[in-house]
């Protein structure tokens, strides 16, 4: 990086934080500080949302997904807009009117103390994994890139979210996650438009569409019903819909996005957003990995793009091999695209592009960091103009920022509201638990870097602890179906309910090769199931809900 | 037993009517449709463009 795109990069860091810090001022009782008053209008909870789940590793891995695998991926988001639907029509009226700052706090309300606590125990736990995660994997992948030491870089990112966090509360995390939205898009565009514009004289940006798709990369439909493959149209629609249904309905850094809303009809209108928009954005950020993918049929790429790797593997004694094999198949795969081009088959860039496969796995079997991370930083650093490349990698970096902060406030609400006042210290005044919120924030804060630190060094099990995220969500969304749905369903039935399905979500992870996106499906199911039987069995004095 | 948390409570909801259609269900009618039409323009994107 140049000294200029060192400026631009702090600038824009120093500007985020700043213009959160001064849209948060002001937040001085619990329900500001936690539910911005609820005076935010649609658009900016609709962008909030959708930059929280736009994390950076989702960011740089979402592209090389797009190059290496083509744009399947996108089916996994085809759930969303249906899930979006339904927790417009139920989850967003019931909780406003319930009058709640967290999800689990309607439990209690609804069913009792004891099933409120166990699914606050479930989200306490889960998220507190993921926020340590959200840390640790942009970490390793942006100070690889930076230059910097992967402590620093955790401390700076981890101070920043604290600070900003601390101070300005959930206005802050909104009107900050506005700005990186805005700018996600904007540095996308510009990597689009730089990607197509550089590639040779005589490919034109529909010659380029056509060679992805003849190299397999814009594949975004798969309509084959496999419950063993991770992205299809069913497993998206299906799978992905109860994910979404969970990760919306129940988890509290998104719930308290909506319940932030000026009305019922502001966090409709900003769900409904993040159900029309996500699924193009998707689509474009795996199609600009496509592009990126056709850019190297003609530019030589690395061997491996990961810069650390790609010097130790270097200096092995298979590598002189491995380069003339690379070279080879290169050249191979750029002759047979022209020839595609022109209106041959495809048949020889397939072939061709198989080799170039085959040779970047034998590669990476010398290394030992996943590859498909460095891809897009790797076209970015390269060759993007000076001064855009400090801008998009510090919008990768505050990508980071972003979801942690979200991950870190929704922690701190669910500690104060779920655990303190409701179980520690009861009664007192809303200066004091505006007081315990922000101490809430700091702890979340340090945790997350700290846990960030301790994660670094599972390594490649960091992957295995991002997915276990997805084993909570089906019981989490299954309780509040029942809660929702079945007013029969007393407290100990939910209870139950809850503690069974998760042990069936965990059987089916442990002894059956089933895709993770139906670990939602079958969790729910349980839980619904169970849940409902026990009602018949259980005898409970019924219960009211307010909302 | 059931204790409401002290403090600050967050104001009661305002409900509206939405700013275009009328209702809320012609709404998320509108939203399916255009999610039926990505879907289709998906599949044709993908069978078009296969090797």
């Amino acid at each position: 990086m140049t000294i200029i795109d060192w400026i631009v990069l702090f600038a824009w860091l120093v500007f985020l934080v700043s213009y959160g810090l001064w849209r948060g001022r002001g937040s001085t009782t619990v329900n500001q500080y936690l539910l911005a008053g609820k005076t935010m209008p649609w658009y900016a909870m609709g962008l909030s949302i959708m930059a929280t789940q736009a994390s950076a590793i989702t960011f740089v891995s979402t592209t090389g997904q797009g190059f290496v695998d083509g744009m399947r991926f996108v089916q996994f988001y085809l759930g969303l807009p249906i899930a979006m639907v339904i927790l417009c029509a139920t989850a967003v009226p019931i909780f406003h009117r319930a009058k709640v700052y967290t999800a689990y706090e309607y439990l209690e309300k609804r069913f009792d103390a004891k099933t409120r606590s166990l699914v606050t125990a479930v989200f306490l736990i889960q998220r507190g994994l993921g926020a340590g995660i959200a840390l640790a994997a942009p970490s390793i992948v942006l100070s690889v890139i930076l230059g910097w030491s992967f402590h620093v870089t955790t401390l700076v990112m981890g101070g920043l979210v604290i600070l900003y966090t601390t101070f300005g509360g959930i206005k802050a995390v909104t009107h900050a996650d506005v700005q990186q939205m805005m700018f996600i898009m904007g540095s996308l565009i510009l990597a689009f438009i730089l990607a197509i514009s550089l590639l040779p004289p005589d490919i034109s940006f529909f010659d380029a569409v056509k060679l992805a798709g003849a190299a397999g990369r814009l594949n975004a439909i798969d309509a084959s019903l496999d419950w063993n493959n991770r992205y299809n149209l069913w497993s998206g629609l299906i799978g992905g819909g109860f994910l979404m249904l969970a990760y919306f309905g129940t988890d509290q850094s998104q719930v308290q996005r909506y319940l932030t809303g000026k009305s019922i009809g502001h966090s409709r209108l900003g769900l409904l957003l993040n159900a029309m928009a996500k699924v193009p954005v998707q689509f474009f950020i795996l199609f600009i990995g496509s592009m990126v993918f056709v850019f190297f049929l003609f530019q030589r790429p690395p061997l491996l793009f990961h810069p650390v790797e790609m010097k130790r593997v270097a200096l092995t004694p298979e590598y002189p091999a491995l380069q003339v094999r690379f070279d080879e198949a290169l050249n191979a795969r750029e002759a047979a695209a022209r020839r595609v081009k022109g209106g041959a088959p495809v048949a020889d860039l397939l072939s061709a592009q198989q080799q170039v496969d085959a040779v970047r796995a034998d590669a990476q079997k010398l290394s030992h960091e996943n590859d498909t991370n460095y891809i897009f930083l790797s076209f970015v650093t390269r060759y993007m103009p000076v001064g855009l490349v400090g801008l998009i990698l510090g919008v990768i970096f505050t990508a980071a920022m972003s979801a942690s902060s979200g991950e870190i406030n929704s922690l701190a609400t669910v500690t104060m509201i779920d655990v303190y006042q409701r179980h520690l210290h009861r009664g007192a005044n809303d200066r004091h638990y505006l007081f315990a919120s922000r101490l809430a924030t700091i702890f979340w804060g340090c945790y997350a870097v700290a846990f960030a630190n301790f994660a670094q060094g599972l390594g490649t099990l960091i992957e295995a602890v991002n997915q276990v995220g997805s084993l909570f969500y089906g019981s989490m969304l299954g309780v509040f179906v029942l809660a929702f749905f079945l007013k029969k369903v007393r407290g100990t039935a939910a209870f139950l309910g809850v503690a069974v399905g998760q042990l069936a979500i965990f059987a089916v992870a442990a002894f059956t090769s089933v895709a993770y996106l139906w670990y939602n499906v079958v969790g729910a199911l349980v839980v619904i199931a169970v849940g409902y039987g026990l009602s018949f069995v259980l005898t409970e004095k019924p219960k009211t809900a307010s909302g | 037993m059931s204790e409401e948390p002290q403090g600050d409570r967050p104001s009661a909801p305002i409900d509206e009517p939405p700013p275009v259609f009328g209702t809320w269900p012609r709404v998320y009618g509108f939203v399916l449709g255009y999610l039926a039409m990505l879907i289709a323009l998906l599949w044709l994107f993908t069978r078009y463009y296969r090797p």
